[in-house]
């Protein structure tokens, strides 16, 4: 300090912290730039909020929202009040929309690929560039292959276009299959449609597995019917019976743990209490009961014959059964793991045939059928199934089948289906793989030619519900923001390429805003139409009773003896648990990882964000020599994973539970390089009678890596065992 | 950089930054440097720097003073009073709004076409950018201020004014400037007087919300 007087370095010091205060505390630069729009948007005044109503495309069950948008820019997303299937609410998803929007990873640019396929090295082109390479290689395609999620309306009406000219078809990929449960009610009630289960007005509800507050078919809609369902005073019962516990077992009054894949015996088991206790007291259950098997054949499953093989001790079945038929109207549904077993279907199967032995069919509380999809807008087009994914893939590998143009939009079949599967080889089999989308992914990184696509709140579109919630609902989505980025719709797209190529015989429509119009103008007709376009838009689209409800079926299609023992991949000595994947509620089965909200959204459950978890019981943790946030490799017959422990004494002994949704190579800086993909880990079986993948009939070990790294976690346990490291939160009592 | 500190600082008035530096300079010492730095900065916020440099020299002393353009033809935020107050009364938003380029069009698609800062302005019209004017009147985040009651509660108080009068009140004679800038504090204190002289409320949470 020789040469520097104390006061006078005290003095240089705090001038400088000064400084630094300030200068970090200075606001940024652009706030001190006021931007003049270009042109003057009509009924727009800087700052002032605008609402638009539109499709919410990232909630399975179509949901409608209202984005509120100030200068051009979108900020908000709120359910569309009156929409029959939201009803004015929204999901995490739905909220967290805007992220995605506004993600400055998003594809930005059509993109040509450079260097062998899968590496994702890609140059940017431009779309005059983009559309040529995409005509000229479907000009020569001989059956060109369409690839899209689950869709419906106008999309439809354009693929239609593109496939009555060509030799081509179109398939559906669900990254998570809807054939068992659409299968099971076809079978035991005769729909062709998913029917309307009317949770709200039920007295009591048991779930084999159906997470309907969290990912189960229309979980918006299911968590407000949830709402009045638990409405005081006629308070309904909730019973869930799963292999895993969901959020939805997390808000039951009664959870049940039952042995993977014997949902079915244990659904049995309750009909025959119900059957030999006649617990509907009168004999509705008899007819049902006959046309299945009869009451020989269903005493086969009585509770202290199944009890072994379910795990449930008779009197908790009985207890169940009194409850369940002793709050009428009852309702019986089943998803999740259980209906991804090999026997999944009929496992679905019994589940459903409960809500005919106590007659909660037709009428308001149980299941009722849906109408038809309006003539105009084209409902749900029927998804392709695991099992025929699979056939094409071993089809394109050993050369059976070749397919020289494949167009995949908003999907990702190489990220979803098992390794064993090979899907990613059968892609490069294709000869010409054109892949759209909003963000890179496992399958659009092989593709030769990358599109971006618009963002569903930068595009037109509609949809029919599906399930409809007991009416015929249409919504309609508009544009609320111009795209900041050069990207476009897909709709936009096939009906370029459409006209392109056939020139003979153009679509009808040059743009999907005209193809979207037109199908509304069928639906309400052209008296007054201008105005009542306005008002579809407004409202977000149109709802009524609706027509073409099919009957029920007078028995059901299916018998007791079709239930089969579930057959798991995996020797039982050398894998000794049952690896039951979830979906996660924020992103589900991986296609909205890319957002930042929804990587940071807790699971409900045990707030672990950001990564990939397994889930063991404590006694099976202490067995293994692990604890929590330690990591362990999950192997499996066809793959092996990493994952962090998490102890939770709601998982079986016999489980490890692991999320679906994280592990991707390609996307935004947010998903890639993070936790594992356990869909990759999964044997290829399909369940019989419905061809769904059977995610939940694989068996595990869990190994220990030796390692140690703290799970990022919103709770605090205090448990000596844990590390005493500071928690990534803290919670303070307040 | 300056404008960052432009909108950070509190302004002060000549006659308040003669005070604290005073102050500063009799108490001395190195505790308070931080502070005299913080009010030396702060003063650039107000009166001292002048009007900034903006990417087109735009003149309201033509626009207003020579050609008579109401400010609210323009600033279309602002609601119409005063004695030019018609039965018409667009839509207002809580800014007075930068003009569209789109606007400026209207007239200079005829008007000065040579003048080269016109061609500035057709430039941008023509490659659809949009131009970025450097704020001149910038209040703080945490103070929610709204044109609207302010010019109608002015317009109440002084009926003889016209539009121009009332904008005057805060942004000075615009008319007469070449380039705009800020004339008044715009601080807290300067708010609070005029609040005080025109009997507007003093809560907290008129301005605080």
């Amino acid at each position: 300090m020789s040469g520097i007087a104390r006061r006078r370095f005290l003095t240089g010091a705090a001038a400088l912290a000064g400084g630094a205060t300030v200068v970090a505390c200075a606001a940024p630069e652009r706030e001190s730039r006021v931007q003049s729009f270009v042109h003057s948007p009509e009924h727009t005044l800087p700052g002032q909020e605008l609402w638009f109503a539109t499709a919410c495309a990232h909630s399975t069950g179509g949901n409608s929202v209202v984005v509120r948008t100030v200068d051009g820019r979108a900020k908000k997303v709120e359910g569309t009040k009156g929409f029959p299937v939201n009803l004015g609410k929204t999901n995490v998803r739905g909220q967290a929309g805007v992220q995605s929007l506004y993600n400055p990873d998003r594809l930005k640019t059509p993109l040509r690929r450079r260097g062998p396929r899968g590496e994702g090295r890609f140059e940017a082109i431009g779309w005059p560039e983009a559309l040529d390479l995409l005509t000229e290689n479907f000009s020569s395609a001989q059956n060109p292959l369409i690839v899209t999620g689950p869709t419906s309306g106008t999309h439809l009406r354009v693929l239609a276009e593109f496939l009555a000219n060509s030799e081509g078809r179109h398939l559906v990929y669900e990254a998570q299959d809807t054939a068992t449960i659409r299968e099971a009610a076809r079978l035991i009630f005769g729909y062709t449609r998913l029917p309307h289960f009317d949770i709200a007005n039920a007295g009591a509800v048991l779930s084999f597995g159906a997470d309907f507050l969290g990912t189960w078919l229309s979980p918006v809609h299911y968590s407000t019917a949830y709402g009045k369902f638990r409405e005081e005073p006629h308070r309904g019962r909730l019973i869930q019976i799963e292999s895993h516990m969901s959020l939805t077992g997390a808000n039951a009054d009664h959870w049940v743990y039952v042995n993977p894949g014997q949902e079915g015996a244990l659904a049995l088991s309750i009909a025959q209490v119900i059957a030999a206790e006649n617990l509907t007291g009168d004999d509705r259950w008899f007819d049902p009961v006959n046309a299945v098997g009869g009451l020989d054949a269903l005493n086969a499953y009585a509770p202290e014959l199944t009890a072994a093989q379910t795990g449930v001790a008779p009197e908790t079945v009985r207890e169940i059964a009194r409850e369940f038929a002793g709050h009428p109207p009852a309702l019986s549904i089943a998803g999740g793991a259980g209906l991804a077993q090999t026997n999944g279907l009929d496992n679905a199967a019994a589940a459903l045939l409960l809500n005919r032995i106590v007659g909660s069919t037709g009428a308001a509380g149980g299941v009722r059928p849906n109408p038809a999809a309006p003539s105009a807008v084209p409902g749900s087009a029927a998804a392709t199934p695991f099992n025929q994914w699979g056939a094409l893939s071993t089809a394109l590998l050993d050369g059976s089948e070749t397919v020289d143009a494949a167009f995949f939009y908003d999907v990702d079949p190489v990220y979803g289906l098992p390794a064993s599967t090979r899907f990613a080889d059968a892609l490069d089999a294709m000869s010409f793989v054109v892949g759209m989308g909003t963000f890179l992914n496992e399958t659009l990184a092989r593709a030769d030619l990358v599109l971006p696509a618009t963002h569903p709140f930068e595009e037109w579109g509609d949809f029919v519900a599906d399930p409809a919630p007991n009416m015929e609902v249409v919504g309609y989505q508009q544009p609320v923001v111009t795209s900041w980025t050069n990207a476009r719709s897909f709709g936009d797209v096939m009906l370029a390429l459409t006209a392109e190529l056939y020139p003979d015989s153009p679509p009808p429509w040059t743009t999907m805003r005209d193809a979207v119009r037109d199908g509304a103008q069928a639906l309400i007709g052209q008296e007054g139409f201008d105005h009542g376009w306005i008002e579809l838009l407004r409202t977000g689209g149109r709802w009524q009773e609706g027509e073409g409800r099919e009957d029920q079926a007078d028995q059901p299609d299916w018998h007791i003896n079709l239930l089969a023992e579930p057959v798991f991949a995996g020797d039982t000595t050398e894998f000794d648990l049952h690896l039951i994947p979830f979906e996660n509620v924020a992103f589900g089965a991986g296609s909205e990882s890319a957002n930042p909200w929804l990587q940071a959204t807790p699971d409900p459950l045990t707030t672990v964000t950001w990564t990939t978890w397994a889930e063991l019981n404590p006694a099976t943790a202490r067995r293994l020599g692990v604890k929590r946030n330690d990591v362990v490799h999950i192997d499996t017959p066809d793959g092996t994973l990493r994952a962090r422990v998490y102890e939770a004494p709601v998982v079986p002994p016999d489980v490890v539970a692991v999320p679906i949704g994280q592990g991707r190579e390609f996307g935004s800086r947010w998903n890639v390089d993070r936790g594992a993909n356990v869909m990759q880990t999964l044997a290829a079986q399909a369940v019989a009678g419905s061809g769904a993948l059977a995610w939940g009939a694989t068996r595990a070990r869990v190994r220990p890596a030796g390692e140690h790294d703290r799970l990022p976690t919103l709770e605090v346990i205090e448990d000596p065992r844990n590390d005493g490291e500071a928690p990534p939160v803290r919670i303070t009592s307040g | 950089m300056l404008d960052a500190f432009r909108a950070l600082l509190p302004r002060l008035s000549p006659k308040q930054l003669i005070v604290i530096s005073g102050l500063g300079a009799v108490l001395g010492g190195g505790a308070i440097a931080p502070v005299i730095l913080l009010v030396v900065l702060g003063a650039m916020g107000g009166t001292i720097t002048g009007p900034p440099e903006q990417p087109i020299a735009f003149d309201h002393s033509v626009h207003v003073g020579k050609a008579g353009i109401a400010c609210e033809f323009c600033h279309r935020g602002i609601p119409v009073v005063g004695n030019t107050a018609t039965a018409m009364s667009a839509p207002v938003s809580a800014a007075a709004t930068i003009p569209s380029v789109e606007q400026c069009m209207f007239c200079h698609a005829v008007v000065a076409t040579d003048s080269p800062e016109v061609q500035k302005i057709r430039a941008a019209w023509e490659t659809g950018t949009p131009i970025d004017w450097v704020r001149v009147h910038r209040l703080p985040d945490h103070v929610d201020f709204v044109h609207d009651p302010h010019i109608r509660a002015l317009a109440e108080t002084h009926p003889s004014f016209t539009t121009a009068q009332i904008c005057a009140t805060c942004h000075g004679d615009v008319a007469s400037m070449t380039e705009v800038e800020q004339v008044r504090a715009l601080n807290m204190g300067d708010c609070q007087g005029c609040h005080r002289e025109n009997s507007a409320p003093l809560d907290c949470a008129v301005c605080h919300k």
